[in-house]
């Protein structure tokens, strides 16, 4: 369980937001909706731990580290998809056998190539090496900062069919998304907007 | 104690009581100075040996003492800032290293103009002119890592880091100068170490250095209160100041 | 174990950075005697000092993109965020930035040495006091790449913020080899090496904390 209480954050000068209130349950998913520079982002960081500068209150219940990607989504262009794999699950210290790592690339249609560097994929392509990261991880909480772009149709699919996987096994999601992604139409929605 | 500490960090509470101090800082600052100048450019007597040059010192012992210790005290207020968070303590890093800066290059040049009658150059890579240089490129550090960082938060976390890291190195870099000058020359004559002064030569240098110091908080106090001014100036009381 | 396993395979595959910086020390000693003289007597005796400065230039030259892709593809956000100890990884990342940019010049070092008509005894000196010295140079390296990462001009930034740190390093580097290995340099040097490799790697791990929230 996820809940946030009136957070405020000043960033150079001005409000990003102002007295922002959240819960959401296991099982749950969140949309964070905002123009750019609205503060998607540091809202996303605040949640994972990476930002401290706010006032109010960040509640992660009984959850341990939720998982963080943000649009740097930590992909290396020298290492190959797997040695990516392995490097953040070895940061969680997760320990994988590759069997598992090729299973969790193919879900995301990257079948071929597994021993180039990702310097050689697409950006999308790139993407799907993070994203595949979510089939192997233990975290309970994901935040997931625009996980939907870059991604080509039959991508989005796969990536709503895994999230919500995770929410049916009692999960919590917080996601952005400047496209509606119709399997979420029904989530709860948290709006941003800029004060100036 | 912790009550005392945590109405002076606020800045309001801070600008508003500061004010007192500033009149008094001013006064002193420009007496102490004053006499000091007089007493020692004019009264004071020459040296037998160095002559009409050793009133250099008069500025440059004051300026070397200063720069030093501002040093540190920017270091303990980037501490205070990294430990507590207190907004004042960063806007006090960000104040002083500017006139820490100024100083240091002031001991510098004072120092290099010193050098000409005594050691016949203006640089001689002697061991605390060459510390000074050091210094001064440690203020400039600190200095440019704010002016890149830009103004968030963040920023001054980077730079407080570094100046607590620089105040943890001073010994070690002064050491190894110290070092370095024996060995490549055996001291023949520093700036410090010389026989016992007479009243008249030390008296108007202790004065010049309590109005250096005097003059040093006066600077920063205006700097700071200016400072706090500018970073508040959405708050509450900040509006009403301006309204009155 | 594995996290420098990751820096080395990195390395390895865009060997372009370490050829650049060995490049760099190789060119700037060829252009002393240029400079100064050809005579080997006058030479000699600078040898220790230039290759001690231009192994400090190449390796803050070099310091800022060792963390420039790590920061720019987010791998730093998830090593701050991970469950390992944020000190090891900023130590692995010194000792790779060691690897790319000091190793080199270290083996190096008897053929720079060669240039400027240094003799082997001097050589050897030279380079014992590299291998206690440089560590210490990469990780101040590291600290200032960290303190600068994601900054305009990062590169032009870092030397003016780490170079005054690495003053006391070239003084007893340079003085234990000219001195031909006198044991108060040695200890010295090995002293600030042992602190250094102590309290830097925390020094750092504040830092990126820093970085990140940037």
């Amino acid at each position: 369980m996820l809940q946030i209480e009136s957070l405020s954050c000043f960033r150079q000068d001005r409000f990003l937001f102002k007295d922002l209130n959240a819960k959401v349950l296991p099982g749950q998913a969140l949309q964070i909706v905002g123009e750019n520079g609205s503060g998607k982002t540091t809202l996303f960081k605040i949640l994972a731990g990476l930002f401290d500068e706010y006032e109010g209150r960040v509640i992660l219940a009984d959850a341990g580290r939720p998982l963080y990607l943000g649009h740097r989504y930590a992909v290396n262009d020298q290492l190959t998809p797997i040695e990516n794999l392995n490097f953040l699950l070895k940061l969680n210290d997760i320990q994988q056998a590759e069997g598992l790592l090729t299973a969790a690339l193919a879900r995301f249609q990257l079948c071929s190539g597994l021993d180039q560097p990702c310097a050689a994929l697409s950006e999308g392509q790139k993407k799907r090496v993070a994203l595949a990261r979510l089939m192997l991880t233990s975290a309970r909480i994901w935040l997931l900062d625009e996980a939907f772009s870059a991604l080509d149709a039959p991508g989005r699919a796969v990536l709503s069919e895994v999230c919500q996987a995770h929410l049916a096994s009692g999960g919590t999601l917080i996601f952005s998304s400047h496209q509606g992604i119709p399997e979420f139409a029904s989530a709860a929605q948290l709006h941003l907007k800029a004060e100036l | 104690m912790w009550r005392w500490f945590h109405q002076w960090g606020s800045p309001k509470f801070f600008y508003h009581r500061s004010g007192a101090l500033l009149p008094v800082l001013a006064l002193a600052s420009v007496l102490i100075l004053g006499c000091g100048v007089v007493w020692g450019l004019l009264i004071a007597p020459a040296d037998y040996q160095q002559g009409e040059s050793v009133r250099i010192m008069y500025v440059h012992v004051p300026a070397a003492i200063l720069a030093q210790s501002s040093y540190a005290m920017m270091a303990i207020m980037a501490l205070i800032s990294l430990i507590w968070r207190l907004k004042i303590a960063d806007a006090a890093v960000q104040t002083v290293a500017p006139i820490g800066a100024c100083v240091t290059l002031l001991a510098l040049a004072t120092g290099s103009l010193w050098g000409k009658p005594m050691w016949g150059t203006y640089w001689v890579w002697d061991a605390r002119l060459t510390s000074t240089l050091i210094l001064f490129f440690l203020f400039a550090g600190v200095l440019a890592l704010r002016n890149a960082a830009g103004q968030s938060q963040s920023a001054g976390r980077a730079a407080s880091v570094l100046a607590v890291i620089g105040l943890l190195n001073l010994p070690i870099i002064k050491y190894s100068v110290d070092w370095w000058f024996t060995l490549h020359q055996p001291a023949s004559f520093t700036l410090t170490e010389r026989p016992a002064m007479p009243f008249s030569m030390w008296g108007p240098l202790l004065m010049m250095v309590v109005g250096f110091y005097a003059w040093f908080f006066l600077a920063w106090l205006i700097r700071l209160r200016h400072e706090l001014v500018k970073r508040e100036v959405r708050t509450d009381w900040v509006q009403q100041m301006i309204k009155q | 174990m594995t996290l420098l396993l990751r820096e080395l395979k990195i390395l390895l595959r865009s060997p372009a950075g370490a050829i650049q910086s060995l490049m760099f020390a190789v060119l700037v000693i060829a252009l002393f005697p240029l400079a100064i003289t050809p005579d080997p007597d006058q030479l000699a005796p600078l040898g220790i000092g230039l290759i001690w400065v231009v192994t400090l230039l190449a390796c803050l030259l070099a310091a800022d993109k060792s963390l420039a892709s790590d920061y720019a593809d987010g791998s730093l956000e998830q090593m701050v965020l991970s469950d390992y100890p944020l000190w090891w990884m900023c130590l692995v990342k010194s000792m790779a930035h060691w690897v790319s940019c000091a190793l080199p010049l270290l083996l190096m070092a008897p053929i720079l040495g060669a240039m400027l008509a240094m003799p082997l005894d001097r050589i050897v000196w030279l380079m014992a006091s590299l291998v206690l010295g440089s560590p210490i140079l990469s990780l101040f390296c590291m600290l200032g790449a960290m303190l600068t990462v994601g900054l305009n001009q990062s590169s032009a930034l870092l030397p003016i913020l780490i170079a005054p740190f690495l003053v006391p390093t070239l003084i007893l580097g340079t003085q234990w080899a000219t001195t031909g290995g006198e044991a108060f340099y040695g200890y010295m040097l090995a002293a600030l090496l042992c602190l250094s490799v102590v309290t830097l790697p925390f020094a750092t791990a504040v830092v990126a904390k820093i970085a990140v929230s940037r």
